[in-house]
C-alpha cells in the first residue's frame, strides 16, 4: 500500500473516519445514556431504601453491573456477536455483525453499565438535605428523583458522561476488528499494518482533537446546568 | 392543635423521645428549646413524619398522623411545611423554580403557579432575584426562599428546624420579624426549634424544655424567663455573682410592674439601705421583663419588714443564697 500524504489524508480520509467515530460514538451514547438513566435510578433508589430486601437486590444488581464493567472490550465484541446479529435483523432486516451499525450493538452494551454507575454515583451525592425538603413538601417518591435529584446531580451526569464519551472514543478503535471504521480503525489499518508512522500521527492527532473538543463542550453543558 | 400523646422514639440505644405529652396550641408561635441531642429535631419531625415514632400518637387537629399513609401523608404533608438550617434549597433551579417546585409537582397551571410565586417572593421580598441561582444569595435571602417555597401550599402549620441558626444577629432578627409577619397574615401555627435563646424571647409565646428526650417544661416564655426556671438556666448558661454576706433577694419584674420604681419606693418606705448585686431587664416580645437580686444585712427583723412589704405589693419574689 502507497504511504498516505498528509493531503491525502485531509480530503480523503480525515471527514469520513470522523464522522464515523462520531456515528458510532454518538448513537451508543445516546442510547446507553437512557437506559442508564433508567438503571441508575433503580439502583439509587433500591440503594436508599431502609427495606432488607431491596438492599439485598441492590447487592445483586450491582455485581452484575460490576460484571460486565469488567469484561475486556474485545471479549465482549466477539462474546456479543449472536446477539448483535439478532439485533441488526430486528432493526435493518439483515443478520449481520460487522460494519459501524453493528459496532454500536457492543459499544452500546458496553457503555450502559459504565454509565449507570456514573449517573449511579452522581444522583447519590445529592445533598440529603435537599430530599428531606421535597419529601417535606408531600412530593412523591418518584417526582423526588425526576425533579429533584435528577435535576441536582445534572452537573455531575454531565461530566461523568463527558469522561464515558471520552472512554467510547477508545472503545470505538476496537470495533475495527469487527470491520467498523473509524479514527482508530484507520490508524490500526493504515499507521500500524502498512507501517506508515505519518497515517498514525494524523489520526492520533484528529482522535485528541476530537477528545480535546467532546471535553470543552462537556465542560460547556456543565457551566449551563450549574 | 397538635397533641403528642406519650409517644415515644429509640436509636439504638439512646431514647431520643421519651413518654412526651404535650400540647401545642394552633395559631401561636410554639418554641422547642434543648441542649444539642435533647430531641427537639426528631421531635419537631414527628409532626410530618420525617420522623416515624416507635409508640404513641401524635394527633394533628383530631387526625391521628400515623394513620395517614402515602398519598394521604404527601396530601398532609403539604399543610405542613418545613424550613431548615441551611435552607435546602435545589441549587440547580433558580430562585423561581425553587419557590415553584411544590406547585409544579401538585399540577397547577403554569398561570397560576406565576402569579403565586410573584405574591410570595414578594412578601419575603427577594423580588428582585428570581432569576438567580442560590448561590448567588446570602443566608437571609436564602432562608426567605425557603419561607416563600414552604408557604405556596397554604400551610396551616409551619415548622422551623434551626431555621435561623445559621444566620447573623442581625438576619435573625429581619427573619424573625418575617415570620411573625406570616404568622399574622396567614393565621398559621409556627413551631421553632431553636438554641438561640434571644429566638425564643422574640417570638415565641410558648416553649418546651427538652432534657435527654424527655420534657421538662412547658409554659408561657415570658413566665418561664422571669421565674427561677432550673431547666431555663442550664440552657442559657447564665449565673448570677452575688455576695456571700447577708440575704439576697431576687424580685422579678413582669409586665405590670417593671415601670413601677418599686426599689426607691420601698428603701423610702422602709427606711432600709439595700445594695443592688444583680440585675437584669430584657424585652420579651412586646414587653420588657427582668429580675434584680437586692442584698441586705442579714437581720431578721429587716428581713421580715422586706418580704411583708413585697407580699403586700404582690411583687414576685425568691430568697437566695444564706439561710433561707
Amino acid at each position: 500500500m502507497p504511504k498516505i500524504t498528509l493531503q491525502k489524508y485531509l480530503e480523503e480520509y480525515l471527514a469520513k473516519i470522523t464522522l464515523e467515530t462520531l456515528y458510532m460514538v454518538g448513537v451508543s451514547a445516546v442510547i446507553a445514556t437512557i437506559f442508564a438513566i433508567i438503571f441508575g435510578s433503580i439502583l439509587y433508589s433500591l440503594k436508599k431504601s431502609h427495606h432488607r430486601a431491596n438492599q439485598i437486590i441492590y447487592k445483586f444488581l450491582d455485581v452484575i453491573v460490576n460484571i460486565f464493567r469488567s469484561l475486556p472490550f474485545l471479549i465482549l465484541i466477539f462474546w456479543l456477536i449472536p446477539f448483535t446479529r439478532t439485533i441488526m435483523n430486528t432493526f435493518t432486516g439483515v443478520a449481520k455483525f460487522t460494519g459501524n451499525t453493528a459496532a454500536i450493538v457492543p459499544l452500546t452494551i458496553a457503555a450502559i453499565p459504565f454509565f449507570t454507575k456514573i449517573i449511579e454515583n452522581a444522583l447519590v451525592e445529592v445533598d440529603d438535605d435537599v430530599i428531606e425538603a421535597a419529601t417535606s413538601l408531600g412530593l412523591s417518591k418518584i417526582q423526588i428523583i425526576m425533579k429533584v435529584v435528577l435535576k441536582e446531580a445534572l452537573p455531575a451526569i454531565v461530566l461523568g458522561i463527558t469522561l464515558g464519551l471520552i472512554t467510547l472514543v477508545g472503545y470505538s478503535a476496537m470495533a475495527g476488528a469487527v470491520g467498523a471504521g473509524g479514527i482508530g480503525n484507520f490508524a490500526i489499518i493504515y499507521g500500524q499494518q502498512n507501517y506508515d508512522l505519518n497515517a498514525i500521527i494524523y489520526s492520533v492527532v484528529t482522535a485528541i482533537i476530537l477528545v480535546e473538543a467532546i471535553q470543552i463542550i462537556g465542560n460547556l453543558i456543565y457551566k449551563l446546568v450549574k | 392543635m397538635i397533641e403528642f400523646k406519650n409517644v415515644c422514639k429509640q436509636y439504638s440505644n439512646l431514647k431520643a423521645l421519651d413518654k412526651i405529652n404535650l400540647t401545642i396550641p394552633s395559631s401561636s408561635i410554639f418554641g422547642i428549646v434543648g441542649k444539642s441531642g435533647a430531641g427537639k429535631s426528631t421531635l419537631l419531625r414527628t409532626i410530618n413524619q420525617l420522623e416515624l415514632i416507635d409508640s404513641g400518637t401524635i394527633l394533628v387537629d383530631g387526625v391521628d398522623i400515623a394513620t395517614l399513609k402515602g398519598k394521604s401523608l404527601r396530601i398532609f404533608r403539604k399543610k405542613v411545611a418545613m424550613i431548615f438550617q441551611h435552607f435546602s434549597l435545589m441549587q440547580t433551579k433558580t430562585i423561581y423554580k425553587n419557590i415553584a417546585l411544590p406547585l409544579e409537582c401538585s399540577g397547577y397551571k403554569k398561570s397560576d403557579i406565576k402569579e403565586k410565586v410573584e405574591e410570595l417572593a414578594a412578601l419575603v421580598g427577594i423580588k428582585d432575584k428570581l432569576h438567580e441561582k442560590p448561590r448567588n444569595l446570602s443566608g437571609g435571602q436564602c432562608q426567605r426562599v425557603a419561607i416563600a417555597r414552604a408557604l405556596t401550599l397554604n400551610p396551616k402549620i409551619l415548622l422551623c428546624d434551626e431555621a435561623t441558626s445559621a444566620l447573623d444577629p442581625k438576619t435573625t432578627h429581619d427573619i424573625l420579624s418575617l415570620l411573625k409577619r406570616i404568622k399574622k397574615q396567614y393565621d398559621i401555627t409556627i413551631i421553632m426549634v431553636t438554641h438561640q435563646m434571644e429566638v425564643i424571647k422574640e417570638v415565641c409565646d410558648e416553649i418546651a424544655i427538652l432534657k435527654d428526650g424527655e420534657l421538662v417544661e412547658v409554659g408561657k416564655t415570658d413566665q418561664l424567663f422571669i421565674s427561677n426556671n432550673t431547666s431555663l438556666k442550664e440552657l442559657t448558661n447564665e449565673d448570677e455573682i452575688i455576695p456571700t454576706k447577708g440575704i439576697n433577694i431576687k424580685i422579678y419584674f413582669p409586665k405590670e410592674s417593671s415601670n413601677n420604681a418599686l426599689i426607691t419606693k420601698m428603701a423610702r418606705d422602709l427606711n432600709i439601705d439595700f445594695s443592688i448585686v444583680w440585675g437584669k431587664l430584657e424585652r420579651f416580645k412586646e414587653d420588657t421583663l427582668g429580675s434584680l437580686i437586692i442584698n441586705i444585712d442579714d437581720t431578721e427583723i429587716k428581713k421580715e419588714k422586706v418580704i411583708k412589704y413585697l407580699q403586700k405589693e404582690q411583687v414576685l419574689f425568691d430568697i437566695i443564697g444564706g439561710e433561707k
